[in-house]
């Protein structure tokens, strides 16, 4: 059975529209006028377990609606979820027990007290047995290095330092679906990696199944073996990272940094020149030519350096998205 | 046996979980002695009113003399600060509108119960401020305080005061809960502030009224909030007419549960989770 079934997914915010002052409000009270904002249109895809899934999307996509939508979190509109054979909105506790969103910007720490507490209530109310919370707690405050501020009032610790408790939080009673909406968001280069490789280990270690919305295309590039390409509340692409790579990018970039002054129309036969800025020049060239234009290069100019590189990321998002 | 140690097991959690919101509640907004102290002011207010009206009617107004009303704007007091609940702006504005109830959908423990939890450690806190302050009263004045001596009928009482509680706990998360489908929820409330400190005997002594108003109220939930637990515990009524009380509480209280379940449900499909 799959982890996660979504079928024909779509959810529609409301929201209702209030006219400016006292006679607004009460006409609005009496005539309901609502703005429909369809949010996720349409979506159908199946995640097996054990699977570290990247959801990509400009903002507004339909990223986290969906993520708030598989959690239990949101009515979907129409259409069928099935997390772990269960409907998520009907949020039995034995399908909450097996599941944790975590999100950058909103916590469930308790701001005024040390983050040990928060652990202590997590405790509780998920029913985790005794050893098993030792256990789990001793180890994730091992590897994400925290023994020193689980006792520290929250709002004094630092926002890396927050995020790595917020993750305990959510792991203490080991979920076996793990949301996680934007878990880099103001984290620093060095915390962003030490929390990628610990998403990796976690979904390696207990054969969790990971969904992860981001905005660092890094984030999802390292971590995950799938991608789901959202925009406008539509699934645009969903598969291998290589392939999207493939799929939507027939080019190569080449830079090159000469020696000697060329001439930019003697470059213009080889490829797009995206960037002329001598000594440096950047050209983008079709994915089978890249090997004999670099030849070519060599051959007739005096070159210092040379690099061919798979275009940027970003651009080959931007590159799905114009097509869209 | 079984079962008995597995509901033991359920209550230790429960116990667990309060006291660790009862920390959390002492360290986030230091519970505060101002809440009490403004839960003074109507009752000392009416009585300063009470004291001109009474030595203008020559001393007894309804068979109420100047020393009856102050015993009863003193247990006013205690059980508005005892027993009615003040979740209503917790659920709509922190929890609605601000978008914390994401937090609470996501666990697995009933939403109504870690609020119930919650307010708990408040009303023991002000309670026992406001029974210190009684006791206090009652080595000076010993005459204003006179509770029943009728250990049944005290019993009664106790029991009639915790569902006068649960009643207004239920009644003001039901009121909280609007705020999934009003935006501008303070209206509602302070319209049911008004509405409850007259029909709850809060302002003026139930028995003031006249009769088909006071029907009405009786009819009503607000009165088993606070009027009849007073009466109660002064010792104004019968085993009958507390059974008859206890009766319209759980009556109430079985109504409200099944509002709250319902506009739970419904209003739960209309939330976005907002700020996440
Ligand atoms: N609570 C809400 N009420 C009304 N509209 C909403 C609400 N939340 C989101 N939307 C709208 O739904 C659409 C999708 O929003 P969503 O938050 O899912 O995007 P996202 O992909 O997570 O974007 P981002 O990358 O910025 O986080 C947006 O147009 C947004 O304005
Ligand atoms: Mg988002």
């Amino acid at each position: 059975m799959s982890a996660i079934t979504v079928n024909h997914l779509n959810k529609t915010y409301k929201s209702y529209r209030k006219d400016p002052g006292f006679f607004g409000s009460v006409r609005s009270l009496v005539k309901r006028k609502y703005e429909n904002i369809p949010a996720v249109k349409d979506i159908s895809f199946t995640i097996e377990s054990g699977e570290l899934v990247g959801f990509i999307g400009p903002n507004g996509a339909g990223k986290t609606t969906t993520l708030k939508c598989l959690s239990g979190l949101l009515f979907p509109t129409s259409g069928e979820i099935s997390v772990l054979g269960f409907k998520p909105f009907e949020r039995k506790n034995e399908f909450l027990k097996q599941i944790s969103l975590v999100m950058g910007q909103k916590n469930q720490l308790w701001w005024d007290l040390p983050p040990m507490e928060t652990f202590l209530l997590n405790k509780e109310i998920y029913q985790i047995p005794k050893n098993h919370f030792k256990k789990t707690l001793d180890e994730l405050i091992s590897i994400l290095e925290v023994e020193d501020i689980i006792n520290i009032q929250v709002r004094k610790l630092s926002l890396g330092q927050r995020m790595k408790c917020e993750l305990i939080a959510a792991l203490l009673h080991s979920p076996k679906i793990l949301f996680l909406d934007e878990p880099t968001i103001g984290l620093d280069v060095v915390m962003q990696k030490k929390l990628r490789g610990f998403v990796r280990e976690y979904n390696k270690k207990f054969n969790a199944t990971v969904i992860l919305t981001s905005h660092y295309m890094e984030d999802v590039r390292q971590l995950c073996d799938r991608i789901i390409v959202i925009d406008h509340g539509s699934i645009l692409f969903d598969g291998k990272f290589d392939e999207l790579v493939k799929k939507h990018t027939q080019q190569k970039i080449i830079s090159v940094i000469f020696e000697k002054e060329v001439l930019r129309e003697k470059l213009l036969k080889l490829g797009i020149i995206k960037d002329f800025d001598l000594p440096k020049v950047v050209l983008l060239v079709k994915r089978e030519n890249a090997n004999s234009v670099a030849e070519k290069l060599l051959k007739d100019f005096s070159v210092l350096d040379m690099n061919i590189e798979e275009p940027d990321i970003e651009d080959v998002i931007r590159n799905v998205f114009s097509k869209s | 046996m079984l079962s008995a140690m597995s509901f033991q097991k359920a209550n230790m959690r429960y116990f667990r979980i309060f006291f660790l919101q009862l920390q959390h509640a002492i360290e986030a907004r230091s519970l505060s002695v101002v809440w009490f102290l403004t839960s003074l002011t109507t009752p000392l207010l009416m009585l300063i009113f009470w004291s001109g009206a009474t030595a203008a009617a020559g001393g007894r107004i309804f068979s109420w003399s100047y020393s009856n009303f102050a015993t009863y704007y003193l247990f006013i007091a205690l059980a508005s600060s005892m027993l009615t609940a003040h979740i209503e702006e917790d659920v709509a504005f922190e929890d609605i509108n601000k978008g914390n109830l994401s937090q609470y959908i996501l666990k697995p423990f009933p939403y109504y119960t870690s609020k119930f939890l919650l307010e708990l450690p408040w009303r023991l806190f002000q309670g026992s401020l406001a029974i210190s302050g009684i006791v206090i009263v009652a080595l000076f004045f010993k005459n204003l305080v006179s509770v029943t001596s009728s250990p049944i009928i005290l019993l009664l009482a106790i029991v009639i005061a915790i569902l006068a509680f649960i009643l207004s706990f239920t009644f003001k998360m039901i009121l909280g809960l609007l705020a999934f489908w009003f935006t501008e929820i303070s209206g509602v409330m302070n319209v049911n502030e008004i509405i409850f400190s007259i029909a709850s005997g809060t302002l003026i002594p139930l028995e003031f009224f006249p009769n088909n108003l006071r029907t009405l109220f009786e009819i009503l939930p607000f009165s088993y909030m606070i009027y009849y637990p007073i009466i109660a515990f002064l010792g104004k009524l019968n085993t009958t007419s507390l059974l008859q009380v206890i009766l319209m509480q759980l009556l109430w209280i079985f109504i409200f549960s099944l509002v709250y379940k319902f506009t739970w449900a419904k209003g739960r499909k209309t939330f976005t989770a907002v700020g996440l």
